[in-house]
């Protein structure tokens, strides 16, 4: 069997570009977001031909990912036609393997809040995000969804990953395990990441995201608890290492493994650390 | 209904105190929720989240709200409005001007924007033209 795949989240960003140079020469395959490289009518912006141009002398294999098409919107958002077109351009641009999503709703009620929502454990939620989801497929064969680093849970946090597996089935999808995010999520809604991972659907599971994240200000909430966020602007905690490194005989299906830092954050130390954490993934694969 | 479930949070996350726009929300018979769905809104979490947990965020909230889902929907309200004024200050130079130049009446600004115009932009520049539009409205009013 091959080894999955090490691969570098691209990011439309100049500093992040000058910073990571070598690290990209180094990654086996790249992850691009198409919706941040698309004007207000997802139409491509400089920044798209610069990349897609990248990634197609580089010869390496890509995946698109995605945080705002709101897969488990009841109301189907009134862009979703558009979105759905622009990226089934991209996809065929890039040459993307597979596209991943977001799950959770970020749109309801004619609002949009730019930040995917929990969703409960319910028939309902598993038909609306399946029919997402295969519509999704019409912009590429492989679809995915990704777990959130939620910061409340509508029910037992628990049953969570029962969702997963229900959806999984329904739209004969699999899931980008992000495992920051089930780190983020178990802090902040107080279960166990060893409880929670092992209830995953893990032969669903074809691609996993490392990253780190930051604690939030106590200023911010009148109890002056922190809670954990998935801002991709840290060093991988050693909790989630254990977490890739217990994963990795688990996920018999996966085939990608992602490291991301966003460009707000990026710096000298930032990629130095970036770095470090990329090496040490290769090292945990080989 | 999942649908009035996805639009009564979307909504709590626009008030100052969405844990207790959600308690009057699931008071009210009329609105279309199940008990499950009131329960899951209030915090309801099972018996799977640590005790010790739940006892150490519970702190000064409310009853019917457990304190780890209440802060949890404060945090997020927080992080939804920061996305917002991050798509303003990349789709609109001028107020990023306005910022570094006035940092505390940008703020005062920014909150009566967010507070009167109901979030629907994706991209920056969608969201500069609801700010644009705002201010106009705004200067045009006696």
């Amino acid at each position: 069997m091959t080894r999955p795949l090490l691969g570098v989240a691209l990011q439309p960003d100049e500093v992040f570009w000058r910073h990571n140079r070598a690290l990209i020469e180094r990654a086996e395959l790249f992850e691009v977001t198409p919706e941040t490289l698309w004007d207000a009518r997802c139409e491509p912006t400089e920044g798209h031909e610069r990349l897609r141009r990248f990634v197609q002398q580089s010869g390496r294999p890509c995946v698109g990912h995605g945080v705002l098409a709101s897969i488990g919107a009841t109301e189907r958002p009134a862009r979703r036609d558009r979105w759905l077109g622009a990226l089934r351009r991209d996809a065929e641009q890039f040459g993307c393997r597979w596209l991943s999503e977001h799950l959770g709703f970020a749109d309801a009620g004619g609002l949009h809040v730019a930040w995917p929502l929990p969703l409960p454990v319910t028939d309902e939620a598993v038909d609306v995000v399946a029919a997402s989801l295969r519509e999704l497929r019409a912009a590429c064969d492989v679809v995915l969804f990704e777990n959130n680093a939620d910061l409340f849970c509508l029910g037992d946090p628990l049953a969570q990953p029962e969702l997963f597996a229900r959806i999984c089935d329904a739209a004969d999808a699999h899931m980008l395990l992000d495992l920051h995010n089930a780190y983020a999520f178990c802090r902040n809604v107080g279960v166990a990441l060893e409880a929670f991972l092992e209830r995953l659907p893990w032969a669903r599971v074809r691609e996993i995201h490392l990253s780190g994240g930051s604690e939030s200000d106590p200023e911010l909430l009148p109890s002056r608890r922190s809670l954990r966020l998935d801002s991709h602007d840290g060093a991988v905690p050693e909790e989630v290492w254990a977490a890739f490194g217990s994963a990795l005989p688990r996920a018999v299906g996966l085939q990608a493994v992602v490291c991301e830092w966003f460009p707000d954050a990026m710096d000298d130390a930032a990629a130095r650390q970036f770095a470090a954490d990329f090496e040490r993934a290769r090292t945990m694969l080989c | 209904m999942l649908s009035e479930l996805q639009r009564v949070l979307v909504e709590a996350l626009r008030r100052p105190h969405p844990e207790g726009y959600l308690r009057a929300v699931c008071d009210d018979d009329a609105v279309p929720l199940t008990a499950d769905e009131r329960r899951w809104l209030l915090g309801a979490h099972g018996e799977n989240v640590c005790r010790a947990h739940v006892r150490n965020v519970r702190g000064a909230h409310g009853k019917n709200v457990c304190g780890a889902h209440g802060d949890g929907l404060r945090m997020s309200r927080v992080l939804v409005r920061k996305l917002r004024l991050q798509r303003l200050l990349r789709g609109d130079p001028g107020a990023a001007r306005e910022l570094q130049r006035d940092e505390v009446a940008f703020a005062a600004r920014f909150a009566a924007y967010d507070r009167d115009v109901p979030p629907t932009a994706l991209f920056p520049a969608d969201e500069a033209r609801l700010y644009r539009d705002y201010l106009a409205r705004a200067s045009d009013e006696p």
